[in-house]
């Protein structure tokens, strides 16, 4: 788990492995943040150690208003609490003219970078679907998944994540197999997809070599 | 007056791809895009032929300037 100082809503929202943001007020990632990186990475309580808490607390603009009692409600760590207790004071001043005109322009560019990722995003998809058969759009749509056939065996691909998202059908097997093989985390998910489709249709044998097996 | 032919191939990358697109029968079109397609194929990128609504994809080891329509993807690696 990895907490995320929101500047913009001036609260700690947290995200989770596959990618969703979840905070108590908004999603909205149109501030800048800093990251506080859980040591165990993860899903459960982990131990935040002082170092890290440190290299945080140097970045100012970052915890000028630190709710630190809200990030400890919202998960809940087994040591290193009352490090947060002894180590952050909160300032207690406004912003300068400076350090405002600061954050504003660190927000428009965060919002900048959201509105291009959501536009990348949108493109991709559009990419995916006008290479999808009628019957691999309609599941896509409705289930979140599409069938691809490969020359061996048939694969599920599930759209929710690009991580052991690609399942082998046929097997008998009440928990299938699944494969893990994606490009570079910096393409847009709906290309990753697609990537997965090609390599399964025209380079079976490569992508199982390449692919994890679970 | 026929509109000129234009095929295509799209290049994934962070913005969701880039589209180069040549007339086959222009050859300075085609060189140009025979250049991008061993460029990016000479840094790892792979290429498909691909159909319409979803036709089985082959992959191509070089670049035709037949092909209507081509997707490059980057390497993958096992997650």
């Amino acid at each position: 788990m990895i907490f995320y100082y929101s500047a913009g809503t001036d609260e700690w929202i947290t995200r989770t492995d596959s990618g969703t943001w979840t905070t108590s007020a908004s999603t909205t990632m149109g501030d800048p943040y800093w990251a506080l990186e859980n040591s165990t990475s993860s899903t459960g309580g982990g131990t935040i150690t002082l170092a890290q808490y440190q290299v945080l607390a140097a970045q100012q603009q970052a915890i000028n208003s630190m709710l630190a009692q809200q990030c400890l409600t919202t998960q809940s760590y087994t040591s290193a609490s009352n490090n947060f207790a002894q180590l952050y004071q909160p300032p207690q001043r406004e912003r300068t003219p400076e350090e405002a005109a600061e954050f504003i322009r660190a927000q428009e560019a965060a919002q900048a970078r959201e509105t291009d990722r959501q536009k990348a995003h949108k493109r991709a998809e559009e990419l995916l679907l006008a290479h999808l058969t009628p019957a691999q759009r309609e599941t896509y749509t409705k289930n979140g998944w599409f069938v691809v056939e490969g020359k061996k065996q048939r694969y599920r691909i599930h759209t929710n994540s690009v991580a052991g998202n690609v399942e082998i059908m046929d097997t008998n097997r009440k928990a299938p197999p699944r494969l893990c093989g994606h490009c570079s985390s910096d393409i847009p998910r709906p290309d990753q997809h697609l990537a997965q489709k090609l390599m399964l249709e025209a380079a079976e044998d490569d992508f199982c070599r390449l692919a994890n097996r679970s | 007056m026929n509109a000129p032919i234009r095929h295509n191939m799209s290049i994934m990358d962070p913005s969701g791809h880039t589209t180069v697109a040549w007339d086959p029968s222009v050859t300075a079109e085609v060189d140009a895009a025979r250049a991008t397609f061993n460029e990016m194929t000479g840094k790892g990128y792979q290429a498909f032929h691909v159909g319409r609504r979803g036709q089985q994809a082959e992959r191509m080891r070089e670049f035709d300037p037949a092909a209507e329509q081509m997707i490059l993807i980057p390497q993958l690696r096992g997650g």
